[in-house]
């Protein structure tokens, strides 16, 4: 038999992706970084155009994070506490703080391969063997974080993002080109998190939205 | 040998009332959490919900607080310092007892 305190504790940190917000934060931030790699893999040396679309998107990519705590919130007043109720936030800001270090790190991971672009590197094919297996390892560590959260959580969307996530991983590293892998990879893991997290916030308003008012 | 059911007997009767637990337990885990919130998880009516946390209320386990988050009124629920260390004795004498 579960242990009741155990399943309550589940049920509290299942409360906090009722609304899909983390995952659409989290798609549109894979799509951003996608984005700047894409932009950066089309520069041919001739146009500094792609170079600057792949800066706009990780300044893009801060500014968000650094609104995006504010537009949840009042996303979260006008239709999650109305339909599943209102939880203060967890002391300690464990959760803002892991979530400010995967962005920091995924806006990293851009500055420094705009930099390696930059400064000459991924000119020859045979320079990008280490990128070969990114997408692949990429889609299998995120996709095993969203299957334990999918069956810890009892969200069958979570599984479904991770199996997307490695199924696109290993597909990219098999059939795309080092340099468009991880783009392949970042954009539709990023589609996939957005419809995932869209379809959840969709689903909430169809069925709790007002409920307060009407009662 | 002592009897170990003995503390039992002095469980807080306020706490052990299975709704109340069930309210307590909740906002054991969370620093505060509102009305709707709570009668989702408890699946308490309205009025059991209410009369059980105004018990709480008067007891000073329980502190409600009714204000906006944004547009949206709330009444805001939390275990106050004396709520909580009540129920860590309650859990604590439960645990010594029975397990």
């Amino acid at each position: 038999m579960a242990n009741p305190i155990y399943d309550a504790r589940v049920r509290l940190e299942r409360y906090w992706h009722l609304d899909g917000l983390a995952e659409i934060s989290g798609g549109i931030a894979n799509i951003l970084v996608g984005g700047s790699l894409s932009a950066s893999a089309v520069n041919d040396g001739q146009s500094r155009l792609p170079l600057a679309a792949a800066a706009a998107c990780v300044l893009l990519l801060l500014v968000f994070n650094l609104v995006q705590q504010r537009i949840v919130r009042s996303i979260r007043e006008r239709i999650t506490y109305p339909s599943i109720g209102y939880v203060g936030p967890v002391e300690g800001g464990t959760t803002r703080a892991a979530g400010i270090a995967v962005l920091v790190a995924l806006a990293s991971i851009v500055a420094g391969a705009l930099v390696f672009r930059l400064a000459g590197g991924l000119r020859g094919p045979e320079s990008l063997g280490w990128l070969r297996f990114s997408p692949a390892v990429l889609g299998l560590v995120f996709g095993a974080v969203c299957v334990f959260y999918g069956v810890r959580l009892r969200l069958p969307r979570l599984l479904l993002v991770g199996a997307i996530a490695i199924l696109v991983g290993l597909i990219a590293t098999l059939t795309s080109s080092p340099r468009w892998g991880l783009c392949t990879y970042f954009i539709s893991v990023g589609v996939a998190m957005l419809v995932s997290g869209g379809t959840a916030l969709r689903r909430l308003v169809r069925s709790g939205y007002g409920q307060r008012a009407q009662e | 040998m002592s009897n170990r059911l003995l503390p039992l007997a002095q469980l807080d009767r306020l706490i052990h009332e299975p709704a109340r637990l069930l309210i307590v337990a909740t906002l054991s885990m969370v620093k505060e959490a509102d009305f709707l919130y709570l009668q989702r998880e408890s699946e308490l009516t309205k009025g059991n919900l209410s009369s059980h946390l105004s018990k709480l209320e008067a007891a000073g386990y329980v502190e409600i607080e009714k204000t906006y988050r944004g547009r949206i009124p709330l009444t805001v629920c939390r275990l106050t310092p004396t709520g909580r260390d009540s129920f860590r004795a309650y859990e604590a004498t439960l645990k010594r007892s029975l397990f």
